[in-house]
């Protein structure tokens, strides 16, 4: 699964990996659905793809394209009730800046990727919130902003745990046994 | 081993070299160009959108029906996992449901009668008066595929659409009342704008004076009632209907019942938890929803604030004014 840079670089630069965009899609569908399905009381917005977002982007995966990252926000504008364009550009942004510092951040320790990602994925939250709040009057506590940017921030580090454990069971997997 | 080295030396290089800046902006004008063409497109979105934009409207229901499917799968393969827990919770609660729901099933039998004996007495003042019923609409059922909360909205989207005989501006009824009406009709699925979203503004009947007043969402749990006429005889457990008014749902649909609050704060509680109900009934009435036929459709916001207008221009009028200074408790007569 991880990215192979002959096959990255031969990919037109608008449409990236499919699988990727299946994979940020979903996570977007699950960042939107995730309130409801936690309980009523739970009121929050994640951006839960923000993550596999940040990975393509990186070269961590397979790149999804500005085209798949827009498409992604408009997905989450469209479901959230948000005006429309908003994550779209915000995504679109936040995918090219993490791309900008992609050939700097792949090699160093996940901790300092997560630090990168922090601000950005943090600055997205903030404009939809921002979008939100202008559009339907209603506000966010405290509690629920803090929910927030803990879930939008986590998602990075748990998924490239996950994707990193995945990794080694497979070479696991594929090691050739000695004769 | 060592034969490789140069090999994949060359590979690693390479890559590297092609993997900078991969997934950024690149520096060819191919890509300032599409990053450009979407910052471009985003922003006539937003332009349309905050118009109020009917092309808005249709993209975002394209998106929503699109993603529908989607939305259904995760839901369901969700909502099996917690199913599972809410089952094993609510074994651990059963022994103290069991005590309650047989001291409730006491009072019940009593109610029962008195239904019974309502039901009857109803069903001989309605001969008495040559009552015509309901002649139209029809009941479509539909699931609840994606319960959109947020601190900001209160949305359902419903797995039925216009291809199933529903229009915008239809009732959305749970299993004991209003939660909602269709905002949004798409071929195969639909927006449902609860009546606890903060933009949800509907006129209704409240209590036995039939006082007219606006149930308006605020984003909790529990809508509240705007413009009761003053020294209103609002007491806790009146019932709350829809009162027709504006012409947005048809009357006499049940809402829940007032809860005056210890600080005199009037809510409404709701007689169907809009929140938990996973499916749902639209009643389609026919009723009108446009004003004028073959009138352009006014944009949403100014469509509620028409029907608000409408609705408190009719509490207001003369005869309504002398009404209210004629009675001594403030309630008017039912028209």
């Amino acid at each position: 699964m991880r990215a192979r840079p002959d096959i990255v670089d031969a990919r037109p630069p608008v449409v990236g990996s499919p699988m990727a965009l299946v994979v940020t899609l979903a996570a977007a569908l699950v960042s939107v659905l995730a309130p409801g399905l936690i309980g009523a009381d739970a009121r929050f917005v994640a951006h839960l793809a923000l993550a596999p977002l940040f990975m393509t982007a990186i070269g961590e995966r397979d790149r999804i394209g500005p085209v798949g990252a827009f498409a992604t926000g408009l997905v989450v504008d469209a479901l959230t009730a948000a005006p429309l364009g908003v994550c779209a550009a915000a995504y679109l942004a936040f995918y090219g800046v993490a791309g900008r510092e992609a050939a700097s951040l792949r090699d160093v320790p996940l901790i300092l990727r997560w630090l990168f990602y922090l601000p950005l994925a943090g600055a997205v939250v903030g404009i939809h919130i921002a979008a939100m709040v202008l559009q339907s009057g209603g506000g966010l506590s405290r509690p629920q902003l803090v929910a927030s940017l803990i879930a939008t921030g986590l998602a990075y580090p748990v998924l490239s745990c996950l994707c990193e454990l995945r990794r080694l069971g497979r070479a696991r997997g594929t090691r050739p046994a000695r004769s | 081993m060592l034969r490789n080295r140069p090999k994949s030396l060359r590979r690693w290089s390479r890559g590297a070299a092609a993997r900078r800046g991969s997934g950024g902006p690149r520096k060819g004008g191919l890509a300032v160009g599409i990053y450009t063409a979407l910052f471009g497109a985003s922003a006539l979105l937003f332009a349309l959108d905050i118009t109020d934009h009917r092309s808005a409207h249709v993209t975002r229901q394209a998106i929503t029906d699109a993603a529908a499917p989607a939305l259904t799968a995760v839901t369901g393969s969700v909502s099996t996992v917690r199913a599972w827990f809410d089952e094993a919770r609510g074994l651990v609660i059963l022994s103290r449901e069991v005590e309650r729901l047989r001291a409730e099933n006491d009072s019940l039998r009593e109610f029962e009668r008195q239904a019974h004996e309502l039901e009857a007495r109803a069903a001989r003042y309605e001969a008495l008066l040559r009552l015509q019923p309901d002649d139209g609409g029809h009941v479509i059922t539909a699931r609840a595929i994606a319960d959109l909360k947020s601190p900001f909205t209160r949305s359902l989207i419903i797995n039925a659409g216009e291809s199933d005989g529903i229009a915008q501006g239809n009732a959305v009824l749970g299993a004991e009342g209003l939660i909602g009406r269709v905002i949004e009709a798409g071929v195969n699925s639909s927006r449902v704008l609860l009546v606890n979203d903060l933009e949800s503004r509907i006129p209704v009947h409240v209590g036995v004076g039939r006082h007219r007043s606006i149930l308006a969402g605020t984003n909790a749990y529990e809508p509240t009632l705007m413009h009761l006429p003053p020294g209103a005889n609002v007491h806790d457990g009146d019932t709350v209907a829809t009162s027709g008014e504006g012409q947005i749902l048809p009357p006499g649909l049940a809402v829940g019942q007032v809860r005056v609050g210890d600080n005199g704060a009037v809510s409404v509680a709701l007689a169907s938890d809009p929140e938990g109900s996973e499916f749902v009934r639209v009643y389609n009435s026919g009723f009108p929803v446009d004003v004028a036929a073959g009138a352009p459709p006014l944009p949403g916001i100014l469509a509620e604030a028409a029907t608000i207008a409408d609705a408190l221009a009719v509490s207001i009028s003369p005869a309504d004014a002398a009404g209210s200074g004629e009675a001594s408790d403030g309630a008017r007569p039912v028209p």
